[in-house]
């Protein structure tokens, strides 16, 4: 606020008589500080003046649906809160001294307190009428606390308020848009090394200290019993190593840390304790030995999924049909991929449409001469044969395998039909065996490390990197058994990815791992009032990600090129869209871009649009994917019982705007620990609109928890860049990992994440570098059975 | 790509390329199959979202909890009151919501989404395993298409589980599940040499596998068993149908692709799930409305705007709040809230519908299919904005083969776990089963 004085006469709009006599009878707490700004002649204040009338006006007619006296309340306390606000002003400003505004800021709050417990009294009625015992119970047990402490409570909140003005002032020195001028976008943190943690010093025991704090102050709630908010500590401790459980424990270790559990109503553990606890989780979580922990997991049988299906066709045949789209839909698996093999399941559905899809490929195949000659080739029918079901299997048949296909032939040709239609008959048959649906590998004992065998590392590596079947260089490779050797393998994948259908790994791998293959068919404006968001368009944006990441992993670029490139893929619509000029063609193209507005995935569209709701942009879900999505790095969900922060609502706290409401939740403790990690990064974006278009004047600035702060994408990206590769390496290597398997990731597979990151880091974690790094993984090249399993209890008896 | 042109010549349909016929013609006595004749069938019908609280309570209940008038939400359904059967006081003690709440509310189970695992089989799965013998389908899975962001995700969109961690897949595309019920074995090259041969490979298969990879195997081999005994069944069927002028007059394929009207799409997908029903193809039968958290718009009904789940978040009528679209905003409270029970009140009336079929249509003894049925109805959530579990929306419809007196008001203790309604439905079905999930003993019907 600015401290010129004006002339009376200009001062903010005179009350109207009916706005006067509103807040005389229902607000005059609000009257008194407009009368007073006047008399003092605060044209800040009475510039507001104005705005407050009105909102107390509408929150009056809003309220009044729940009764005349619920309406004071609400209104009571929006003017109430006004006053508050005044009078820091006044503190801030320097026209109160601290000693008089203590005395007021006393009355406001004892006349708070009656207003809190008003609308207590009125909750009661209302839990009492709909029978909600449990909130009953604690809106009694609160307002019986509050009237037998009635000077305590104004005490405590006199004393929390002062505290909070404190720490405000503390912040504004902070204050990102004073700390960073127009025209910088980064500033780096202070340097200010923390050489030891805190925790370094706390010595524990666990049997003597630990375990007595946790069954103390934790089993209460968080026993196998109760198991409050799903939390169950005391079967997560029976469960080790506890990096089984690497991110439940994590949030255990933040919670503590930011004294948010127990909570306040429960008894507290002292300080050390809680240093205990914490230095205990340091030790069992972060400094886990994971090389005591190797396993190289297994890879169960799964069916191919659309996406593989759809690529498997097109090489069989040669032809892109696209036939998988009829299927039905495959879930995103607990990997966060498709190809996720639990998650795989096989139904009479699916094999419905596997026995029309073959009929209908093998029949269309044989409408284009050109690829039904390519099929069955010059020779005889017996080696037309003998070569798919070679392709369709992966792997060359048995004796018996082939004889089944050749019988089909030969019982067609009896019974009358053409050479050609009983071929066509032998291949739908292939089309529909397990041999060729089923992934199932070969060989393995239990408990025993083996290699792969040579034929199921080519399918593992061609639908890692095609997402489609080996062809046929890679088998006669696999018969070689060369690929087992890791020269050739490296050889081999700069081959494979040479290939134009290696763009698998940018359509499927990036785009189900960053979730922007859902802009289209899940994330998409209404067509009707937004007509430039076409179905092409949306296309050229999952395009624009897919070819980025693609050419990353080509050119075997560092990941930091993820955050930061000068270049990107665009056509003609996606460029108009970006307002770029000098790109023509519906044909996506790389484009070397001259300004930093574009380049790197946060630029993109397609993240953009992902990140958004449907009509707004959101700090919080932006922010909150860079940290989970991108880096891996998930803040822990918020602390159970928060309230949402009211907008709108009843009690209306007249946040404005979209800053000053995340502010309150930084303000509070319960949130600040991860929305001050959150909310930054999400501003940064805002000078993208929910669907990636670009526009200025928008709050845009930032501080990161270290104190670095910046402006603007292109200073997000510096800090990004600057402060979190190696957790981004680490996330597309964990991400890579998942998807190159097939399977979610135990706890186990950290081992082998950790190793390929110490051993591409000093390069910066080239992408090139981490496809073969993963194909030469030890999970990727082993095979393992698991030990039977215990059949479970069935459920009906 | 389109849909494949020439199924029919693979495994051909009947009749023409057009909508669904009427089934007046049908419902005549004598027209149902032999084997249909007095068997009770059972149907789940899950909606999302729940119901605003006090929408699910009857404005009229007279002596001993007669039904005598339904609220005006329920209004569409007072015409069916003497078939119904509406509920109180039942939870899911062990999961609710949008996600485990759908995944569970037939198993009776807590959700763990790392193992994919909803703690058993789910009730129309195990009624359909244990009648497998007995119908050429075990069962019929449906549900709308998705939309929204939402509509990929497991546990939101699976309702029926064969095993704790296998889903059964749904079917969502009318023509298909027309196909499914109708359609015979034809000249195509599957037959049952075919079917035998890759049975044969699969059992091989699984030799050769490791013990790990042995059920995945094994849902191949289920899936052929199933198909075989459907062609089978298709054969017999369409013997009978030829020889049924009003069955071939009538019985048409629905049109390819889905519907673009709503309400269109959900009327035949009920419509289908009465024929099977009627036909003898099953007796077992779910059909999701919609999946869970569904932000679908009804904009189609007058003054309803913004998505059903943001509808069901009704107490905030900002617009603002993360489950908003960003454009749609309410004048207060109250309008929201009616909107949101619009919404209900609309899936009500197809649940009307659906009745008024079933009791159109007869078995051979002249006994209506709804007579013979048990339709349980309702969500996983009781009031939307509360995201409650308790006091589930859910009703019964139909006399379960004269097992149930229907008509009244049912009002079991506090929170009296479904798993008993499960246990009661199971026990109807002939189903020795004396547990289900934690319930030992059958709610009183």
């Amino acid at each position: 606020m600015g401290s010129l004085l004006l002339p009376t006469t200009t001062f903010g709009r005179i009350l109207e008589k009916d706005e006067a006599a509103f807040l005389r009878q229902r607000a005059p707490r609000l009257l008194a500080v407009i009368e007073e700004a006047q008399r003092e002649q605060y044209p800040e204040i009475l510039e507001e003046t104005g705005h407050w009338v009105e909102t107390l006006r509408e929150e009056w007619e809003e309220a009044r649906g729940d009764g005349e006296a619920w309406a004071e309340l609400m209104v009571g306390q929006m003017a109430n809160e006004a006053a508050l606000e005044f009078l820091t002003w006044k503190l801030e400003e320097g026209k109160i001294r601290k000693s008089a505004m203590e005395s007021q800021l006393r009355i406001l709050m004892e006349e708070q307190l009656d207003i809190i417990n008003g609308i207590d009294r009125q909750e009661i009625a209302w839990a009492m009428e709909e029978g909600e015992d449990d909130k009953l119970a604690e809106l009694l047990e609160e307002l019986e606390w509050r009237s037998k402490n009635s000077k305590r409570a104004v005490d405590e909140m006199t004393a929390g308020f002062l505290r909070r003005i404190e720490r405000d002032k503390g912040q504004e020195n902070n204050d990102p848009a004073d700390g960073i001028a127009e025209g910088e976008i980064y500033i780096p943190p202070p340097k200010e090394v923390k050489d030891k943690s805190v925790l370094d010093g706390v010595k524990y025991d666990y049997g003597r200290h630990i375990a007595a704090t946790l069954q103390t102050y934790c089993f209460d709630c968080h026993d196998k019993e109760t198991a409050k908010g799903d939390l169950d500590l005391e079967t997560a401790l029976t469960e080790r190593p506890l990096v089984r459980n690497r991110l439940l424990w994590k949030n255990v270790a933040e919670r503590v840390k930011n004294g948010d559990m127990p909570p306040a109503k429960k008894p507290q553990p002292g300080q050390h304790q809680r240093l205990q606890v914490r230095a205990w989780l340091a030790e069992e979580i972060d400094r886990f030995d994971y090389s005591t922990v190797r396993n190289p997991g297994y890879l169960p049988a799964r069916r191919l999924t659309r996406e593989e299906y759809n690529r498997t066709i097109r090489d069989l045949v040669g032809l892109d049909l696209r036939p998988a789209d009829q299927f039905p839909m495959d879930f995103s698996g607990t990997s966060g991929f498709s190809n996720s093999a639990n998650t795989l399941f096989l139904a009479t559905a699916h094999l419905d449409r596997y026995m029309t899809s073959a009929e209908w490929v093998i029949d269309m195949v044989r409408k284009d001469p050109k690829a039904w000659s390519r099929l069955v080739g010059n020779g005889p029918s017996e080696q037309a044969l003998r070569r798919f079901v070679r392709r369709a299997y992966r792997r060359p048949p048995s004796k018996q395998e082939l004889s089944e296909v050749m019988t089909r032939f030969a019982v067609a040709r009896k019974d009358g039909h053409s050479e050609q239609n009983a071929l066509a008959q032998a291949f739908k048959l292939v089309l529909i065996s397990p041999h060729f649906l089923l992934r199932v590998e070969q060989g393995g004992e239990t408990g025993k490390d083996l290699p792969v065998r040579p034929y199921d590392y080519a399918t593992r590596l061609s639908y890692f990197l095609w997402a489609s079947t080996p062809d046929e260089k890679l088998l006669s490779v696999a018969a070689t058994g060369k690929l087992l050797s890791r020269e050739d393998r490296s050889n081999f994948i700069d081959a494979m990815l040479a290939d134009p259908r290696s763009r698998a790994l940018g359509e499927i791998f990036a785009g189900e791992w960053l979730g922007t293959h859902n802009v289209g068919p899940r994330i998409r404006k209404d067509p009707i009032d937004n007509p430039w968001c076409t179905e092409s368009l949306m296309a050229a944006m999952r395009n624009e990600t897919a070819w980025f990441v693609h050419s990353l992993i080509l050119e075997n670029a560092p990941v930091a090129r993820l955050i930061d490139a000068k270049y990107t893929f665009l056509n003609s619509e996606l460029a108009r869209f970006y307002r770029i000029s000098g790109v023509s063609g519906d044909e996506m193209q790389r484009v070397e871009l001259k300004t930093n507005q574009r380049g790197g995935l946060l630029g993109n569209a397609s993240v953009l649009a992902v990140t958004s709701f449907p009509n707004r942009t959101s700090p919080v879900v932006r922010g909150t994917w860079i940290l989970s999505t991108l880096l891996g790095t998930p803040p822990p969900p918020p602390p159970p019982d928060v309230p949402e922060i009211e907008v709108e609502g009843r009690s209306k706290k007249a946040v404005r705007t979209l800053r000053q409401k995340l502010e309150r939740h930084r303000e509070s403790k319960k949130c600040a620990g991860c929305h001050s990690q959150i909310d930054p990064l999400g501003f940064g974006l805002e000078n993208y609109a929910e669907f990636g278009q670009w526009r200025d004047g928008v709050d845009n600035h930032g501080t990161l928890p270290n104190g670095a702060k910046f402006r603007g994408p292109a200073g997000l990206k510096i800090a990004l860049k600057k402060t979190r590769i190696d957790a981004l390496g680490s996330q597309v290597i964990r991400k890579m990992l998942a998807y190159g398997l097939g399977r979610q990731l135990e706890y186990y597979d950290e081992s082998v994440v950790r190793e390929i990151a110490a051993k591409l880091k000093p390069a910066g974690y080239p992408m090139r570098d981490m496809v073969k790094e993963i194909a030469n993984s030890y999970p990727f090249t082993t095979r393992r059975l698991p030990a039977p399993q215990k059949p479970k209890a069935p459920v009906k008896s | 790509m389109t849909e494949p042109a020439n199924r029919r010549s693979f495994l051909r349909g009947i009749g023409a390329c057009l909508a669904l016929p009427s089934l007046e013609s049908l419902a005549k006595p004598g027209s149902g199959t032999q084997a249909a004749k007095s068997h009770t069938r059972l149907a789940y019908l899950y909606f999302p979202n729940g119901t605003a609280r006090g929408s699910w309570v009857p404005r009229k209940v007279g002596k001993s909890g007669k039904l005598e008038q339904l609220n005006e939400w329920m209004a569409p359904l007072e015409e069916h009151k003497s078939s119904l059967v509406i509920t109180s006081n039942l939870w899911t003690p062990r999961g609710n919501g949008h996600g485990a709440g759908t995944a569970t509310w037939l198993t009776g189970g807590a959700y763990n989404r790392r193992q994919n695992d909803v703690g058993g089989p789910s009730v129309d799965q195990i009624a359909a395993q244990y009648l497998a013998d007995k119908s050429p389908l075990p069962s019929l899975e449906l549900s709308t298409s998705g939309e929204g962001s939402f509509s990929g995700s497991l546990s939101r969109n699976c309702l029926s589980w064969r095993k704790r961690n296998v889903p059964a897949v749904r079917e969502t595309i009318p023509r298909a599940i027309f196909d499914k019920l109708f359609r015979r074995a034809q000249e195509g090259f599957v037959n049952t040499s075919v079917l035998d041969l890759v049975l044969t490979q699969s059992m091989d298969l699984k030799r050769r596998a490791s013990a790990a990879d042995g059920q995945k195997i094994d849902e191949y081999l289920d899936s052929v068993r199933a198909i075989e005994k459907r062609l089978e069944f298709a054969e017999r069927q369409s013997r009978r149908v030829a020889a049924d002028h009003a069955l071939t007059d009538t019985l048409k394929r629905p049109k390819p692709g889905i519907p673009t009207n709503h309400e269109e799409y959900v009327r035949q997908m009920l419509d289908l799930m009465a024929l099977a029903f009627w036909s003898g193809s099953t007796r077992v039968s779910t059909f999701m409305l919609d999946h869970g958290q569904s932000n679908r718009y009804f904009n189609f009904l007058p003054g309803v705007k913004g998505t059903w789940h943001a509808l069901s978040h009704w107490k905030d009528a900002s617009g603002r709040t993360e489950d908003d679209d960003g454009t749609t905003k309410w004048n207060d409270v109250r309008t929201k809230k009616d909107q949101y029970n619009e919404v209900t009140r609309w899936h009500h009336a197809q649940l009307a519908f659906f009745l008024g079929r079933l009791k159109q249509l007869k078995d051979a003894d002249g006994v209506s299919v709804l007579d013979r049925s048990m339709i349980v109805y309702g969500s996983s959530i009781a009031d939307g904005h509360e995201h409650e579990e308790q006091d589930l929306p859910v009703l019964l419809a139909g006399g379960g083969n004269g097992t149930i007196k229907t008509g009244h008001y049912l009002k079991p203790r506090h929170n009296t776990s479904m798993s008993r309604l499960h246990l009661a439905m199971m026990q109807r079905m002939e189903i020795p089963a004396r547990r289900f999930a934690e319930a030992q003993d059958a709610l009183e019907l």
